[in-house]
C-alpha cells in the first residue's frame, strides 16, 4: 500500500466504526411477487411480449441482482387467478409457484425455464385479491427479523373483483391493514391494449405513500423497459442511516436524516463452511497469557498503546473519552463560496441529508429557503458533523442539491489526511505550456466529448466478470460468454475523431510524437487451461515476482518451498 | 513499498531562542521542543523502524564526531546518535534549556549529513533533515557550501528548515544575522530537495510536525493513454486519505503490569465453530472448505479453479473522452484523491502542462479507466486540472460504478415564501468564513480526534499515573461554531429563525396516507368507484364482533373509543336481557373479542375497569354469566401481556374466581379495585 510498511499492523481495526461499511450493512428485505394471471396476462403485444412473461423477466433480473446484492433477502414468487390452486391457506386460485426463502441456483433455472419455454401451465381462474394479500400478509408475518416487506403486485385489472363490492372493499380493507403494519404494497401495472389502466378506479386508495418519497403517478406499463425502469426504482428499499439534530444557530435547530446513496461494492471473499454439511462457521479468538499459558477471560486484558518499546496503558473508557466530543449531532459551521471547496478535498462518499418534518415541525421549510439561498449565492454550508455515538467527528460542506431535495454532504479531509506528493518535484515555477500547443489541445478536448455523464452506463467489469461466472457454475451452465468491460475506451468514436488526437500529438514536443504501441500487454496471470498444464514460458515466470510464482504453484498443487529458480523449474517440469 | 526514513533534527538553543514569540509569548525553544516531541512521538507510534538523530545547535560545550576528529564545529552537540527512538528520545526534549552560546548552522548540516552518511551509508532509508531555527546562528562556512549541497545530493537528503520569525516573508524588522541566514539558506534549499516554512506563530510551527510524515510513493508509473498509441507519462501520487486512529492493543493483567512491551505478551488463538452451536465446540481445520455464496447455493472453491472467477486486466489510465467538470456531480467522488503528474521530462511535462491548461479554460474534465496495477480492479475515474504558480497537475477523483450506486428518491419540501428565503439569504451571508483569511481550511484544521490521541498518548507516557488532560485548546477552537461570528450575525439568525413555527413534536407519529388521499386534495372526487355498502359506525346485534373489529380497523377515522364503549353496552344489555340465559354465549363471544380487541389496540385499560366496574358487578344477578366467564377464562389484561398493565398474573388470578350461587358474599367491587391499583 500506499503507506510505511510497518504501520500496517497497528492500523488494522484502527476505528472499524469509521470504516464506513456499516453504511450499507444488508438488513433483510422479504419481496412477495404476486402475478395476476388471468388470461389477458398473456396477450401479447406488437414487439410479441405478454405481460406476464414480462414480469417474468422482469422477476429472473431481480432474483439474480438480489443474489449479487445481499444473500440473506428472502423473496417469493406467487401466481393468483390461476386454475390451480397451492397455499397453506387453501385459497382458491392461488399458486405458490416459489416459497419466500432466499434465491439460490434452482430457483432461479426455474424462474429462467419458465420464462424462456413460455410454459405456464397454472391456468385460469378467479381468485379474490384479498385472499392474495392475505396470503402475503401470513407469510410475510411468519418471522420478524426483517427489516422491510414489500408486495410487489403486478396485474392490469384496474377494478378487482369487480362484480363482488364486498370483497372489493375488503381487499381495500386489507391493503390498509397492510400499510399499517408497514407492510408496502407496490404497483406495477399494464395497459390491457388500449384500455389505460385507471389507477384512481381502485388502486389509489391502496396504496399508501412513503413518506419522503417522490410522489410519482403510477401508470401502467406497455414494454418491458417501462416495466424494468420502474423495478429498478424499487429494487432497494430506501433506509435512513440515521436521525439528526441540525443546530442552524444555538438557538435554531431543525431535524434531519442522513442516506447513503453510494457505497464502493466489493468482490465477496470466500466464507468458512463445515465440509461435511455446507454449514457457515463463525471464527472464536481467544487471548493466551504468554507467561502463565493461562487463557484469559476478558476481564484479564489490558489495554496499552505502544510508544518506543514501552507500554502505555489505557483503559477502554479513556479510549471513548478521546473519541467523544459531544453528542451526535450536525453543526452549521458558516458558510463557504462553493469554489472553496476543490476538487481534492473529498475522503470518502457523500451522504445526503434530508429534512425530517415529523420530529420538528418546519424542518422541511427551513431546508428549502436553505436550498434556495445557497444556490442563489453559490454557497455551501459547512458543518460539523458526528454521525452517531461513538463516530469520529468530522467536517464536511453542504452542497445544495434540487434533484433530489436536499444537501449533499462532501466529507472534507483534515491536515492529517492530506499529503503534500506535489514537494515531490520541488520547489519553483511551473512550466506552462506555449499557447498554440494549448490551442491544440482545446480542439481535441473540444471535439472527443462524452455527450453525458450516466451513471447507469458504467459497470464494474470485475464485480460482472464475477458473478456472471459464479453463476455459472452455480447453475452448472457452460461457461458464459466474456463480459462487455463498460469501462473501456470507445475505440470506434477515438478512430472516427482521431484527426484530433493527432492533431495534438503532432504538435506535442519530440517525447510525445507518435511512439509504437507496445504489444497489448497480456495479462501477467494467465488462466491455465483444462488439462492443468501450464501455459507459462520460462521468460514470462522469470518475470513475475517469488509471490506470484507461489501462487501458481499453488493452483497446480505443487510445493511452495524453496528458490525463484526452484520455483520456476517445478513449474515448468509439471 | 515506502521504506524506512532516518531524520536528523537539528535544534538551535542558543541564546535568542529564549526569546518570547508568537501570541502566546511561549519560549521559542519551547515551541522547537515541542513540534521535536510531535515528530519522535508520531515515529515511536508509528513507524518504530525509522531512525531519528538530534543536534544541538548553540550548546555550551562541543560534543560531535568532527570536532573530535577534525577540530572546529565548536557548540554542536549530538543529543542522540542517528537510531530507534526510544521514549527516553521525546523525554530528552524536556530538558532542553537555552544557553549563552551561539554556533554555526551549517557546520550543525555537515555534522549531520556526517551522521547520515556513517549510519545509513547506502541502506535503503529516505534520509530528512529538519532544522529549527531563529536564523540567529552565524553562517561563517558559507564558503563551503556548494560542498555541503553536494553531499546532500549525494545522500538524497530532503532538507526542512522551520524558520521561527525569519525570513523573506517576516513581517517584523530582522536582524542582519538572520537576514543573512536567510538568504544561506535559501540559496542552499534551491540546490536540494526541501523547503522553509518561515513561522510566525507556533501553530505554524506545530503543522509541520503535526502530520504524520508520508514520503510520496507512486501509486501508479505509466502511461495517460489517448488511444492510437499516443500517450503522456504520468505518475499517481497520493492526496488525501483518511487517518485513522491507532489500534488499542491488547495484555494480559493475571502478573504484575510492565511498561516493556515484551513482558505480559499474548498469543491468540482463532479456532472455527458452527455458527449456530452456542457451546462453541472446535472444528477441526482439516474440516473447513472455503466457498462463495451464490444466493442460498454454495460453490466450494478448489472444485473450481478461483482463476475464472478473476477479472484479468492490464494496468492503465486510458482516456474514455472529455466532458465539462460540472457534468459529474460533486458529491459523487468516491473516496481519497490521488495526484497526477507528468514524468519529470520536459516533453512530458509541456504536453501534460498543455492538456491541464486547455481543460482549465475550457473548465473541462477527463474521465479515464484506471488500473493501478496488473489485475487489480479497473476503476472509472475523472481527472481534474489543478494550475498554481508552483503546480501543474491533475486530480484524480474515484467515481462510482452503477452498482455502487443507491438511487433513492425524495418528495419536495415544503415551499418556502420569498420573505423566508430572503432571510435565509441574510443568514448565509451573515455567516460567511471566506472573509479575512478563509477559516476552517482543510489544510489547518486538524483531526481533533487523532490530535487529542496524541496529545494524551505523551501526557501518559510522561505522567503515568494521572487523568487524562483536557483537549489543547489551540484544536477545541474550531471545533464550535465561532462565537464572535455568531454575535455579529445574531439580528440575521434571529431574524431567520422568526420565519418559520419550528415545533419539536414529542411522540413523532407516522400517518399512513395513500394516493387515493392527495387525489382528493387535488379536488378531483371520483364517484364512479364501486364500492360496498355506506359505512356504518354503530355495532348491531346481528354480527356485533364483525362490526367491532370493522370500526377498529377503520384507518380513516379512529372509532376504536366508541366502538370499545358500544361493545360494552351491548354485552351489558345482552346480559341483562337474557332470558334463562339464552344469550349468554353471545355475550361471552363479544367480551373475549372485546378483550382479543382491547389487548391489539393497546387499551388495556379501558377493558380492564369494565371488567372490574360492570362485569364483576353482574356476578349478584347473574352469577352463572360469572361462572361462564371464569369458565372461559376471560381474565384481566396483565402485565405479561402488556408491559404497560399493572395488574399481576396473581391480582388476575385472585379476580377471576367462581363463586357459590347465590349465597356466597364476594367483595364489593370498589375494595377490589383499591387493591389492583
Amino acid at each position: 500500500m500506499d503507506f510505511d510498511a510497518d504501520q500496517e499492523d497497528v492500523f488494522i481495526g484502527g476505528d472499524e466504526e469509521e470504516a464506513g461499511q456499516r453504511d450499507f450493512t444488508p438488513q433483510k428485505d422479504e419481496v412477495i411477487f404476486l402475478v395476476d394471471c388471468n388470461p389477458t396476462m398473456f396477450a401479447k403485444n406488437q414487439e410479441g411480449q405478454s405481460p406476464f412473461y414480462m414480469v417474468m423477466d422482469a422477476a429472473y433480473s431481480y432474483f439474480k441482482d438480489k443474489i449479487l446484492a445481499s444473500e440473506s433477502d428472502n423473496l417469493a414468487l406467487i401466481f393468483y387467478n390461476t386454475g390451480h390452486s397451492k397455499n397453506h391457506m387453501d385459497f382458491k386460485g392461488l399458486y405458490v409457484f416459489q416459497e419466500l426463502g432466499p434465491p439460490d441456483a434452482p430457483r432461479i433455472k426455474a424462474l429462467q425455464q419458465l420464462r424462456t419455454n413460455e410454459d405456464y401451465k397454472f391456468g385460469h381462474s378467479d381468485a379474490l385479491l384479498v385472499e392474495a394479500l392475505w396470503l402475503c400478509h401470513d407469510l410475510l408475518t411468519q418471522k420478524h427479523m426483517t427489516a422491510s416487506r414489500r408486495i410487489f403486485l403486478f396485474t392490469n385489472q384496474d377494478r378487482p373483483n369487480q362484480n363482488k363490492p364486498n370483497d372489493m372493499q375488503r381487499a381495500l380493507q386489507r391493503a390498509k391493514d397492510l400499510a399499517e403494519q408497514d407492510i408496502m404494497l407496490e404497483l406495477f401495472p399494464f395497459n390491457q391494449g388500449a384500455h389505460k389502466f385507471d389507477f384512481e378506479a381502485f388502486f389509489a386508495g391502496a396504496i399508501a405513500l412513503e413518506e419522503d418519497e417522490a410522489k410519482e403517478p403510477i401508470l401502467g406499463a406497455e414494454k418491458l423497459e417501462d416495466l424494468i425502469a420502474v423495478m429498478h426504482k424499487k429494487e432497494y428499499k430506501k433506509r435512513t442511516l440515521g436521525t439528526l439534530n441540525f443546530m442552524l444557530s444555538p438557538t435554531m435547530k431543525v431535524a434531519v436524516n442522513y442516506y447513503c446513496m453510494f457505497r464502493a461494492t466489493k468482490k465477496p471473499s470466500p466464507v468458512k463452511l463445515h465440509a461435511k454439511d455446507n454449514k457457515k462457521l463463525k471464527t472464536i479468538t481467544t487471548w493466551v497469557c504468554e507467561e502463565t499459558g493461562k487463557q484469559l477471560w476478558d476481564h484479564e486484558l489490558g489495554f496499552h498503546y505502544e510508544l518506543g518499546g514501552i507500554k502505555i496503558p489505557f483503559t477502554k473508557e479513556e479510549v471513548k473519552q478521546i473519541k467523544d466530543f459531544d453528542t451526535p449531532g450536525l453543526k452549521l459551521m458558516g458558510f463557504k463560496s462553493r469554489n472553496k471547496i476543490k476538487a481534492y478535498m473529498n475522503v470518502r462518499p457523500s451522504y445526503f441529508i434530508y429534512p425530517e418534518d415529523n420530529r420538528i415541525r418546519g424542518s422541511s421549510q427551513v431546508i428549502n429557503s436553505l436550498i434556495n439561498a445557497m444556490i442563489k449565492l453559490n454557497k455551501v454550508g459547512m458543518v460539523r458533523i458526528i454521525p452517531r455515538q461513538g463516530a469520529l467527528v468530522r467536517f464536511g460542506a453542504l452542497l445544495p442539491s434540487l434533484e433530489p431535495p436536499g444537501f449533499n454532504l462532501v466529507f472534507l479531509p483534515f491536515a492529517d489526511d492530506m499529503r503534500n506528493p506535489e514537494n515531490i518535484k520541488g520547489p519553483g515555477q511551473a512550466n506552462l505550456a506555449p499557447d498554440d500547443l494549448v490551442k491544440s489541445a482545446a480542439n481535441m478536448i473540444q471535439h472527443i466529448q462524452i455527450a453525458e455523464y450516466n451513471i447507469h452506463n458504467y459497470f464494474n467489469p470485475t464485480i460482472q466478470h464475477f458473478y456472471t461466472r459464479l453463476e455459472a457454475l452455480a447453475l452448472d451452465a457452460p461457461e458464459p460468454q466474456p463480459i462487455i468491460d463498460a469501462l473501456e475506451p470507445d475505440e470506434e468514436g477515438i478512430q472516427k475523431n482521431r484527426q484530433f488526437i493527432e492533431g495534438f500529438f503532432d504538435h506535442a514536443p519530440e517525447g510525445n510524437r507518435k511512439r509504437q504501441r507496445e504489444p497489448a500487454s497480456a495479462p501477467a496471470k494467465k488462466v491455465k487451461n483444462d488439462s492443468g498444464k501450464s501455459q507459462y514460458s520460462e521468460a514470462e515466470l522469470k518475470k513475475m515476482k517469488v509471490n506470484e510464482l507461489k501462487d501458481i504453484c499453488d493452483s497446480l498443487g505443487l510445493p511452495k518451498t524453496g528458490r525463484k529458480d526452484e520455483l520456476i523449474e517445478r513449474i515448468l517440469s509439471k | 513499498m515506502a521504506g524506512k526514513e532516518a531524520i536528523v533534527v537539528i535544534i538551535d538553543v542558543s541564546r535568542t531562542m529564549r526569546e518570547q514569540f508568537g501570541e502566546e509569548g511561549q519560549m521559542k525553544l519551547a515551541i522547537a521542543a515541542e513540534a521535536t516531541k510531535l515528530l519522535i512521538q508520531q515515529k515511536l507510534l508509528l513507524a518504530k523502524s525509522h531512525e531519528i538523530g538530534l543536534i544541538v545547535l548553540g550548546s555550551e560545550e562541543t560534543e560531535n564526531d568532527l570536532a573530535e576528529q577534525y577540530g572546529g564545529y565548536e557548540n554542536i552537540s549530538v543529543l542522540q546518535e542517528l537510531d530507534v527512538s526510544t521514549l527516553d528520545s521525546m523525554l530528552l526534549m524536556n530538558t532542553l534549556t537555552p544557553t549563552n552560546a551561539s554556533g554555526d548552522v551549517l557546520d550543525a548540516i555537515v555534522v549531520a549529513v556526517s551522521m547520515i552518511t556513517n549510519r545509513i551509508g547506502k541502506k535503503k532509508f529516505k534520509k530528512r533533515l529538519f532544522i529549527i531555527t531563529d536564523g540567529n546562528c552565524s553562517t561563517n562556512s558559507a564558503d563551503q557550501l556548494q560542498d555541503i549541497i553536494d553531499q546532500i545530493n549525494l545522500q538524497d537528503i530532503r532538507v526542512n528548515v522551520i524558520a521561527i520569525g525569519f525570513g523573506e516573508q517576516a513581517k517584523h524588522s530582522q536582524t542582519n544575522q538572520q537576514k543573512k541566514t536567510a538568504q544561506v539558506l535559501s540559496q542552499l534549499i534551491e540546490s536540494v530537495q526541501g523547503a522553509i516554512y518561515p513561522s510566525e506563530t507556533a501553530m505554524e510551527i506545530y503543522k509541520q510536525f503535526r502530520k504524520r510524515s508520508v514520503y510520496p510513493v507512486t501509486k501508479y508509473k505509466g502511461q495517460l493513454d489517448f488511444g492510437l498509441g499516443y500517450g503522456i507519462d504520468i505518475c499517481v501520487y497520493g492526496k488525501t486519505k483518511e487517518e485513522v486512529l491507532p489500534s488499542l492493543k491488547k495484555h494480559s493483567t493475571v502478573i504484575p503490569f510492565s511498561r516493556n512491551v515484551d513482558e505480559g505478551k499474548l498469543k491468540m488463538s482463532r479456532e472455527a465453530a458452527l455458527e449456530d452451536d452456542p457451546t462453541g465446540t472446535v472444528i477441526d481445520p482439516e474440516d473447513i472448505i472455503k466457498a462463495y455464496f451464490y444466493g442460498k447455493s454454495v460453490v466450494p472453491i478448489g472444485t473450481v479453479d478461483e482463476d475464472l472467477l478473476k477479472f484479468a486486466c492490464p494496468k492503465c489510465m486510458k482516456l474514455l473522452g472529455f466532458l465539462p467538470s460540472d457534468a459529474v456531480p460533486r458529491h459523487f467522488f468516491m473516496s481519497g484523491v490521488d495526484m497526477v503528474l507528468p514524468a519529470a521530462e520536459p516533453d512530458q511535462e509541456a504536453a501534460f502542462a498543455a492538456i491541464v491548461q486547455a481543460l482549465y479554460q475550457r473548465q473541462d474534465s477527463i474521465l479515464v479507466r484506471y488500473v493501478s496495477r496488473d489485475n487489480t480492479q479497473p476503476h472509472l475515474c475523472i481527472l481534474s486540472p489543478c494550475i498554481k504558480p508552483d503546480l501543474i497537475c491533475l486530480w484524480l477523483n474515484y467515481l462510482p460504478t452503477e452498482e455502487d450506486f443507491r438511487d433513492y428518491s425524495f418528495a419536495d419540501l415544503v415551499e418556502s415564501t420569498p420573505e423566508q428565503d430572503a432571510a435565509a439569504e441574510n443568514f448565509v451571508n451573515a455567516l460567511s468564513l471566506d472573509a479575512d483569511g478563509e477559516s476552517l481550511k482543510p489544510s489547518s484544521t486538524f483531526n481533533p480526534t487523532l490530535q487529542y490521541f496524541y496529545q494524551c498518548i505523551t501526557f501518559r507516557a510522561e505522567n503515568p499515573d494521572q487523568p487524562l488532560p483536557p483537549l489543547d485548546p489551540n484544536i477545541a477552537h474550531y471545533l464550535s461554531p465561532d462565537q464572535e461570528l455568531y454575535n455579529n450575525a445574531k439580528a440575521e439568525c434571529d431574524r431567520f429563525a422568526s420565519m418559520f413555527a419550528l415545533r419539536e413534536i414529542e411522540v413523532p407519529k407516522k400517518e399512513k396516507k395513500f394516493y387515493a388521499d392527495i387525489i382528493k386534495d387535488e379536488g378531483k372526487p371520483r364517484d364512479d368507484i364501486p364500492m360496498a355498502e355506506p359505512f356504518s359506525d354503530q355495532i348491531s346485534e346481528i354480527n356485533p364482533v364483525d362490526d367491532f373489529y370493522r370500526l377498529l380497523k377503520d384507518r380513516q377515522v379512529d372509532r376504536v373509543g366508541p366502538a370499545i364503549k358500544q361493545m360494552q353496552e351491548l354485552i351489558v344489555r345482552l346480559v341483562e336481557k337474557a332470558f334463562q340465559g339464552n344469550t349468554y354465549a353471545k355475550a361471552i363471544n363479544c367480551l373475549k373479542n372485546l378483550r382479543q380487541g382491547c389487548l391489539d389496540e393497546d387499551e388495556f385499560e379501558a377493558f380492564n375497569l369494565f371488567m372490574i366496574q360492570q362485569i364483576k358487578r353482574l356476578q349478584q344477578i347473574h352469577p352463572d354469566f360469572w361462572n361462564l366467564v371464569v369458565a372461559h377464562h376471560i381474565s384481566l389484561i396483565t402485565d405479561g401481556e402488556n408491559d404497560k398493565s399493572t395488574v399481576s398474573q396473581a391480582e388476575s388470578d385472585a379476580f377471576l374466581v367462581k363463586i357459590e350461587p347465590p349465597q356466597s358474599q364476594s367483595q364489593p367491587a370498589d375494595e377490589l379495585m383499591d387493591e389492583i391499583e
